[in-house]
């Protein structure tokens, strides 16, 4: 062979080469995405590791050594010193049993909607179904705050007696006022969308014929439950709680505000107020933490993914599920549905909207009742409707919002399209693995990271510091692990075939996009878009260090609010984005007639 | 009075730490300087007709600030200088965070900053030669050089007690008071870490240890034994076992010694008292019997920032009595010509009897100590 | 001139090889089938041809023309080899009409509006779906939507067309009137069919030339009668043919006397159910069984038969032959032209000599 290795071979094989590196757009838009992900995803990761061991700034008097040398102070602060029970032992604990709890907790709820959503013949169930997901909706933190007013008593925390103590002079104890169980409550009711979801997708791709033959052969209803469906879909809910569980450990909202009054932290708390108070070397190592962690349970759903594919396989074929009819159990249950969607989705926005009103937080008669807070002056602070930084800071949140969704939801597309069509290779491997890393990185520490990393020009880039841009791209790649699985999904869904049969025909990569690929993923487009759109308005924790006065956004305003003790601008505020978040998510639903929250499912598998 | 005693005692020490790092700041950034006319250069008269000429032509300032107060006046003088200001509220903690690492990073984006927690400021940001202290010609005839440094200081507050009792009289008669069984889980603080200017009061506790020890003596009639290094973090010590209570917000404290049943206690900032005249509200000042301490919020210009004559002009106006007004009716000016207005003119800093001005260098060397011991007995 | 040859064509995946060192020729105009059961790499190797894999080793030609060659990584992109393709699930475009989805390859290639309209009606009219342009994929049966799929590919008159398992997914009278369509397309348009298919009806009913594939290579090669008539491996005989092959080890059940090279050796025996005979009286090539039962099976019927020694075969005849009833002692004939040798430990083709003296070539 090595004879035949001419000059002009191998010319003409580098010349080859290239010409099918430009026939595989997979490839080179993989390429890119890698190069791109690895600057915007890896860099961070590398920083986060090594400032876990380099002296931080300011800290070179406690740490005994210069600024940037190596240590291991931080590691052995956390793991060893006698600090490290309350720094460390103590928040991981925490979060393992709020995670693990709420995780069960949640898994009930969203996986007993989903059986009596999908399988029962239950009305009012387009209805319902809208409110079910509207807890997702609703930042957490707000039903954090909703909570407190709800169940406030006046020994702990802010000591104003909760709506619940007003109405019936009954003191709430403390463990359901702070602590651990309101924030699993919250939590739960916050996150069981996740199973929710995931139980119906999984619910609706089983072929009825499974339960019907099982029904032919006399099996009961109870029991084709128990032995024909639950088995069927038991890899979608073991996947459900391993997502759950790891969107608990980095959950902060209402640890923050149900745990911190109470000193109850979880490692997310912990490492926020480690970074509040400068501690960077600390938060560092937490976040270390949380992504070992959190990988380690992402692992763990690959895993049971990967036997899940072998027996639910997508027919495209959505054929109707089989329903049970519920008999007199319909009414009884409808009425439980509907305690629950209102305990779930709507209590919390009335009782933020009431708390709102208050002039004083915690009296609930009706002449404390105000719209100060809305359109009057508190303080020579605006109400949030008639000041123009609270305008500004909505055009703000709307137009990141939009960008974002649409960064990523395109973005997600090409992650899909590169991991769909190198299937098996490294290079789908890389840009699947590291698009979902930022699941991982707490939203604090990235905005720390890209503070730093876009304030200086980066080539052909300005600096971005001080734009929108810089915020787009913190938040876009914050969301890129839901827009990138909604993509893979999408793309899945698409058989190469009808890509192929494009290429044939003569097709380049633009006109396949255009005229195959983009229409038929459209609803994960949508899906993808739309989740983008609502998590990046409601995200709290990234944005707070990097927006600067002409690019402040609601949440960041929020929570200055909260953290001046103004409640009432926060809950006020916290209508606001309820009502854009919802009027966004309906608006699309009802444009295109899809429901861009269905996606959600597939974000999640 | 007490107040002049307090600062002229804190003069030496922080001419001292000021001096070094000021001296490399002038030399580093030596043509920005002469170009803004600050620092070394700043005319023995200023011109401000020149300055507020020379504003016109700036980009616009850029303005951190811890108080939100802050926003509604640069919107007035936007419209009165005809400039394009901008300000952002920010925490304590954030805003000298955020000006570190643009520092670093090579930005010039903050043209002043208004914020407190002095230690901090002075070690992250003024050695760093990211702020530059200003004070115009006219008020360093009349603040005390003392009152200047690191950073020319924009006001005063104290973290102080409020109480809420039956008979609205002082419910203990000593500090340590607190610490013994009737006040458990009857009193409310703000969480230190939460909140820089809290962190101030805190740690000013561990710098008056041997204060405190007198205290304690005077109140239970012997010497106190130490579980810990002084009397100051034993202090703290004694009130977290005491199960005070930990909030976020300084209207959190307000809120929960005005709802309280019975007796409750406070320890802010004596900026809500202004709430209570106004009826939201209800609770009183302690001037009398246990410590205030002094916090303060200072001012500084970013270095090299493009914007140095709207920098002068806003600190100038800041300072007055009509630009430092949404302030003069609940905090205590720096400026001594500046009448306090509104419904608390009638609290001064010499209202207080008892009042601790922390050193900037003592901020500096406890803080970190006191955080642990705070994280780890909370 | 569309002759596709293979020199040499190999593909990996990973550590499966798909394709091993395969050399072969399509003459040109040929309704030439892959045929093999799933996995054998018959797609891939079609995959190959039409461009969307690339090649670990050998080259391609169509035509006269190199379309990839692994040496020095030439690889000419599906769109410029001139072929078709029908898909296996015909990967119509779901959100395209059937105009739309037909027309795409003339729109691509830009060809005049009015050309476009004349050749969408002449199309349509070929594949008999005439008056169908508006409707969507989803609002097609499954033999219209296989024709909207032939539509798409013949509106660009392809020099040759590939199809991949594009009967699979029809019913059994639909497949019929298919494999008569597609014969008569292929005849219409004179173009090269590559057919790809694990069905061996479908292989011995279309095709001209017929290779059997088997994990990656080649197993035979040629006419279909040749094919079924004369397998050259035990794999052949047995996946060719629609009753089971009666295979016999050799051992003492069935002494048969062996004429040529299978006589001193260890070999398998087999013969196809319908070649063996109930016969009247014993001889060399007879041996006693039992029939244990009748089995009409519409167009045939067939005997299980039982042998000493616990050995079974099956024979098949057509409807109208007179076959004894379940429970008869029978004596069964091994036609020596019919019945076939292998070498047990390779599955190859023992040659016969004496009676049989056809296709002596040893393999």
């Amino acid at each position: 062979m090595a004879d035949t290795f001419t000059p002009g071979l191998r010319a003409r094989r580098l010349a080859n080469r290239a010409r099918q590196v430009r026939a595989n757009p997979a490839l080179w838009i993989g390429a890119i995405l890698l190069v791109v992900f690895g600057y915007l995803i890896a860099a961070p990761m590398l920083e986060i590791a090594t400032g876990s061991a380099r002296v931080q700034d300011g800290d070179a008097r406690r740490a005994g050594a210069d600024i940037g040398t190596w240590t291991a102070y931080y590691w052995h602060r956390l793991v060893a010193s006698p600090l490290a029970e309350t720094l460390l032992y103590t928040p991981l604990r925490n979060t393992l049993v709020i995670s693990a709890v709420y995780s069960v907790i949640a898994m009930v709820m969203g996986v007993g909607l989903a059986f009596l959503m999908v399988k029962t013949d239950l009305p009012f169930k387009r209805a319902i179904s809208v409110a079910i997901l509207v807890p997702y909706i609703v930042p957490s933190w707000t039903v954090a705050l909703a909570w407190t007013t709800l169940f406030g008593n006046d020994r702990v925390g802010i000591g104003a007696p909760g709506v619940v103590m007003s109405l019936t002079g009954w003191t709430t104890p403390d463990w359901l006022a702070y602590g651990p169980v309101p924030i699993i409550a919250v939590m739960a009711f916050n996150y069981y969308a996740f199973s929710y979801l995931l139980t119906v997708g999984a619910l609706s791709t089983i072929d009825r014929g499974l339960e019907e033959s099982a029904q032919l052969h006399g099996a009961s209803e109870r029991t084709i439950a128990r032995r024909i469906t639950l088995p069927l879909i038991l890899p979608a809910l073991g996947s459900a709680f391993v997502l759950t569980f790891a969107e608990g450990i980095g959950s902060f909202g209402p640890a923050a505000i149900l745990g911190i009054p109470v000193r109850y932290d979880v490692l997310a708390t912990s490492l926020y107020q480690s970074a509040a108070i400068g501690r960077f070397g600390e938060a560092y190592v937490l976040t270390l933490l949380l992504i070992v962690m959190a990988a380690v349970t992402i692992y763990a759903n690959t895993l049971l993914i990967g036997r899940r594919r072998s027996f639910t396989t997508l027919t495209g074929k959505g054929g109707s599920a089989r329903v049970i009819p519920l008999g007199r159990w319909r009414m009884p249950l409808l009425v439980l549905v509907l305690a629950f969607v209102g305990i779930a989705a709507v209590l919390p926005i009335v009782l933020l909207i009431w708390q709102s009103l208050q002039l004083r937080i915690g009296d609930y008669s009706l002449s404390n009742l105000s719209l100060a807070y809305w359109i009057g002056e508190v303080d020579g602070l605006r109400g949030i409707l008639v000041d123009p930084r609270v305008q500004s800071a909505a055009w703000n949140s709307l137009r990141l919002g939009l960008m974002v969704a649409v960064l990523t939801a395109l973005t997600g597309i090409l992650v899909g399209y590169v991991v769909v069509n190198r299937r098996g290779t490294w290079l789908a491997r890389g840009v699947e693995q590291l698009a979902f890393v930022p699941y991982v990185i707490p939203g604090i520490a990235f905005g720390a990271i890209y503070l730093t990393m876009f304030a200086q020009p980066i080539g052909p880039l300005p600096s971005l510091y001080g734009t929108l841009w810089i915020l787009v791209l913190a938040a876009s790649v914050n969301r890129l692990p839901f827009a990138s699985r909604t993509g893979v999904s999408a793309m899945m869904q698409i058989s190469p075939s009808l890509e192929e049969a494009a290429t044939l025909h003569g097709a380049g990569l633009g006109t396949r996009m255009r005229r195959i690929l983009l229409p038929l993923s459209k609803k994960g487009f949508l899906a993808g878009f739309v989740l983008s759109f609502i998590s990046t308005i409601k995200d709290l924790s990234l944005v707070i260090l990097l927006v600067t006065p002409s690019t402040n956004v609601l949440t960041a305003l929020t929570f200055g609010y909260i953290e001046l003790g103004r409640r009432q601008f926060a809950d006020a505020i916290s209508v606001v984005i309820v009502i854009i978040v919802l009027g966004a998510t309906w608006g699309v639903q009802w444009a295109t007639r899809t429901d861009p929250l269905q996606g959600f499912g597939d974000t999640r598998t | 009075m007490k107040r002049t005693a307090l600062t002229a005692m804190t003069l030496v020490m922080a001419s001292t730490v000021a001096g070094h790092a000021q001296q490399d700041c002038e030399t580093d950034h030596d043509d920005w300087l002469r170009s803004a006319e600050m620092g070394p250069y700043q005319p023995e008269t200023e011109d401000w007709d020149a300055i507020m000429a020379a504003a016109q032509d700036e980009p616009g300032l850029t303005i951190y600030s811890s108080t939100s107060r802050v926003l509604d006046v640069v919107d007035q003088m936007n419209a009165e200088w005809g400039v394009e200001m901008e300000a952002l509220n920010l925490s304590t903690n954030e805003l000298i965070e955020r000006v570190r690492r643009e520092w670093d990073a090579g930005l010039r984006n903050v043209g002043l900053v208004n914020n407190g927690n002095p230690g901090q400021m002075y070690e992250a940001l003024v050695q760093r030669c990211a702020l530059v202290n200003y004070i115009p010609r006219e008020l360093q005839e009349r603040i005390p050089e003392a009152e200047t440094l690191p950073l020319l200081r924009h006001r005063y507050s104290v973290g102080t007690w409020y109480y809420n009792s039956p008979d609205d009289t002082v419910p203990y008669d000593n500090i340590w008071d607190l610490t013994t069984e009737d006040f458990r889980n009857r009193v409310v603080v703000r969480d230190p870490l939460e909140s820089g200017t809290m962190m101030e009061v805190f740690t000013a506790f561990v710098m008056n240890a041997d204060a405190l020890e007198v205290l304690y003596e005077e109140n239970f009639g012997e010497p106190i034994e130490l579980t810990t290094q002084s009397a100051g973090y034993e202090f703290w010590k004694r009130m977290l076992d005491n199960d005070v209570r930990i909030v976020a917000g300084s209207r959190d404290v307000a809120q929960t010694v005005t709802e309280a049943d019975g007796v409750m206690v406070g320890l802010s900032t004596q900026s809500a008292y202004r709430n209570v005249i106004e009826g939201i509200y209800d609770f009183n000042l302690d001037t009398e019997v246990a410590p205030t301490v002094l916090t303060m919020r200072l001012m500084g210009v970013g270095m090299e920032t493009d914007s140095p004559n709207q920098a002068k002009l806003m600190v100038r106006h800041l300072m007055s009595q009509e630009g430092g007004s949404p302030w003069w009716g609940a905090d205590f000016p720096v400026d001594p010509t500046i009448e306090p207005t509104g419904e608390m003119a009638d609290l001064t800093l010499d209202s207080f009897a008892t009042l601790w001005e922390p050193k900037v260098e003592d901020q500096i060397a406890v803080r970190d100590e006191f955080i642990d011991f705070y994280l780890a007995n909370r | 001139m569309s002759r596709i040859l293979l020199e040499g064509v190999t593909k990996r995946f990973g550590d499966h090889l798909a394709v091993d060192a395969l050399d072969m020729e399509i003459p040109s105009g040929a309704f030439f089938s892959l045929l093999g059961p799933s996995g054998c790499g018959k797609t891939t190797l079609m995959r190959l041809i039409a461009g969307f894999e690339t090649l670990d080793a050998g080259r391609i030609v169509i035509g006269d023309r190199v379309v990839a060659d692994a040496r020095n990584l030439t690889h000419i992109p599906p769109a410029q080899r001139g072929l078709g393709m029908v898909f296996q699930s015909y990967a119509l475009w779901p959100h395209m009409s059937v105009r739309d989805n037909v027309l795409f390859g003339l729109r691509t290639r830009k060809v005049a509006k009015a050309d476009q309209t004349a050749r969408l009606h002449d199309t349509l009219e070929t594949v008999q779906l005439g008056d169908l342009g508006d409707r969507f994929p989803s609002e097609l049966s499954g033999g219209q939507q296989q024709r909207v799929a032939l539509a798409r590919e013949l509106i660009t008159d392809p020099a040759v067309l590939m199809l991949d398992e594009p009967l699979s997914n029809l019913d059994a009278q639909l497949r019929q009137d298919m494999r008569l369509e597609l014969r008569r397309l292929h005849a219409r348009t004179g173009r090269s069919f590559v057919y790809v298919t694990h069905d061996q009806l479908e292989a011995l009913s279309l095709s001209s030339l017929i290779m059997v594939m088997r994990a990656g290579k080649m197993e035979q090669i040629g006419a279909p009668d040749d094919i079924y008539a004369d397998p050259q491996s035990l794999f052949v005989a047995e996946f060719l043919g629609h009753g089971k092959l009666n295979t016999f080890p050799n051992g003492p059940g069935v002494p048969l006397p062996l004429p040529g090279t299978a006589r001193d050796r260890d070999v398998y025996l087999a013969i196809r159910p319908e070649d063996l005979e109930i016969a009247d009286r014993a001889d060399d090539w007879t041996r006693p069984a039992q029939v244990t039962a009748k089995l009409p099976m519409g167009s045939v019927q067939v005997l299980a038969l039982s042998f000493p020694g616990d050995r079974t075969a099956t024979l098949e005849a057509p409807r109208h032959t007179q076959l004894p009833d379940a429970g008869t002692e029978v004596l069964v004939r091994f036609s020596p032209r019919r019945l076939m040798a292998f070498d047990p430990a390779t599955g190859q083709r023992l040659a016969f000599t004496g009676p049989r003296d056809r296709h002596l070539k040893s393999v």
